[in-house]
């Protein structure tokens, strides 16, 4: 309307019409009320991130559906698959009789799942825009961040809200690995001691000796010691995770310094040459301040038995294994290595999983060829700060899982055994 | 209220709906004790001096005219 009356009006403020046009009655009246606006076209939902990857509109999706159909075979008649699952727009089963006759798929429900990774990974690729990825500063001196679940850590660390189970997907992913981590050291860590949680006496000496170091203002000496050293072992996307998410870490512990020890042959991608590179020096990046990353582009007992980490101390020292897959035939003899150099360290082994028989198989591997020489800092449990995002193995579509799903702790024994 | 929030604050939603009926509740009992406490108080203890109807008549003079006065 204005346009007619008055066209100069356009040529003077057209920021000023194009305001006023899209300001309709309607919208004044819901903001008025304080009610929602109308969800846009592009918000994901269930209906609209839906599509069979055979024909998903995402060319590494298509070719994932021929890498499922090329590699895995059907459970139930053991030969190639053929069929997608029209619930979960999958690649599952040899044939529509195959995916009928598969009992468990339909009594597990395990097409929800599945449809969950579909959703998601068509989600990450749909070119929406991702405003939960700005992640917040420090947290502001006198408040502090709630650690029992994803929901109040994001509510309490002023993070964009996170409304649905698609940006929670998206987030979770990256922010696990720091914030599982955090969650273990702080001293609001939520996992207790047995038996109202996890966490086993020894461990509590293990996480006390961090947490001593840790929150300096509770003692009475002053000394400022080295950093808090992190190792991650056999790092591969950890150590290419963006350098802000590991900041989110020191967000929890705002006067500690860091260092993180990405060590594995994996652990240094060059974005240039487009591959992993092996380097005889530890390659080093500071971060800020208070962080610093270190990647150490070999096996961890070859460092060990060169001494490159001595000394080390169980109260500024800890180590992570995220999903290392411990009883798995083809790295198993590498991990054999790599074990008791962990164990001499006297430092937590904090162990991640994928799914439930994934953490077992580990535990199981442990036990039986190193049961004598370690304590158990804590049992296995469901990690509160899991990546939220389902995926699937590419070469047996039924197996799902998640980063971080589970957790346990070990050590090495700190006493000799007592011989009688 | 967003669905985030609404996540967040589940856990201590029936915690914080008993606190709030529980603080209320002793507000809101002490208002209406009060309240039928006074309501309920004839003034009997009060003790009215004893007075004839004519001087009661002279008092009642007085305060009108000095009310006249005033206007």
């Amino acid at each position: 309307m204005l346009k007619l009356i008055n066209p100069k009006i356009q040529r003077v403020n057209p920021r000023l019409v194009q305001y006023q046009s899209k300001r309709t009655l309607i919208s004044f009246v819901r903001n008025a009320l304080g009610m929602d606006p109308p969800p846009s076209p592009d918000e994901p939902s269930v209906e609209n991130r839906f599509h069979p990857w055979d024909s998903s509109p995402s060319q590494d999706l298509r070719h994932r559906a021929a890498t499922i159909r090329a590699l895995a075979k059907c459970p139930v008649t053991k030969k190639e698959i053929n069929y997608t699952c029209p619930y979960s727009g999958i690649p599952t089963h040899h044939s529509k009789e195959a995916w009928e006759q598969d009992e468990e798929y339909h009594r597990t429900k395990k097409y929800e799942i599945l449809k969950k990774v579909n959703i998601y990974e068509h989600d990450l690729r749909s070119g929406r825009e991702f405003p939960e990825f700005d992640f917040p500063a420090g947290q502001e001196f006198d408040s502090q961040v709630n650690l029992s679940n994803w929901d109040l850590f994001f509510y309490t660390r002023n993070f964009y809200s996170m409304d649905t189970e698609f940006q929670l997907a998206a987030v979770t992913k990256m922010l696990s690995y720091p914030t599982t981590i955090g969650t273990l050291l702080h001293q609001f860590s939520p996992y207790q001691l047995n038996p109202k949680g996890p966490v086993t006496l020894e461990g509590l000496k293990s996480l006390a000796a961090l947490r001593y170091s840790l929150y300096p203002d509770l003692r009475t000496s002053t000394i400022k010691d080295r950093p808090l050293r992190l190792f991650i072992i056999g790092s591969r996307a950890e150590g290419q995770l963006p350098a802000h998410v590991w900041k989110q870490l020191t967000f929890l512990f705002p006067t500690t310094d860091f260092e993180l020890h990405f060590i594995g042959p994996e652990s240094f991608y060059d974005s240039e040459k487009k591959q992993f590179i092996q380097s005889s020096r530890p390659i080093v990046r500071r971060i800020d301040s208070n962080m610093k990353f270190i990647y150490h582009t070999d096996y961890f007992h070859v460092f060990h038995e060169a001494q490159d980490f001595f000394p080390y101390d169980p109260y500024l020292d800890s180590f992570f294994l995220f999903h290392p897959g411990l009883g798995y035939p083809d790295v198993k003899d590498l991990w054999k290595k790599t074990m008791p150099g962990l164990l001499d360290s006297k430092c937590p082994i904090f162990i991640t999983g994928y799914h439930d028989k994934d953490s077992q198989t580990d535990w199981n591997w442990l036990m039986e060829n190193f049961e004598d020489d370690l304590d158990v800092l804590m049992n296995i449990e469901e990690n509160l700060f899991s990546s939220t995002k389902w995926e699937l193995n590419d070469i047996n579509p039924h197996e799902v899982y998640r980063y971080n799903k589970n957790l346990f702790a070990i050590r090495g024994k700190r006493y000799h055994a007592i011989y009688q | 209220m967003t669905p985030a929030m609404i996540r967040a604050r589940r856990p201590y939603f029936w915690k914080n709906a008993a606190a709030f009926v529980a603080l209320s509740s002793i507000t809101v009992g002490i208002y209406f004790y009060t309240y039928s406490f006074l309501g309920a108080d004839d003034f009997e203890d009060v003790p009215i001096p004893p007075i004839s109807d004519a001087e009661l008549a002279k008092l009642k003079k007085e305060y009108e005219a000095s009310k006249k006065s005033q206007n």
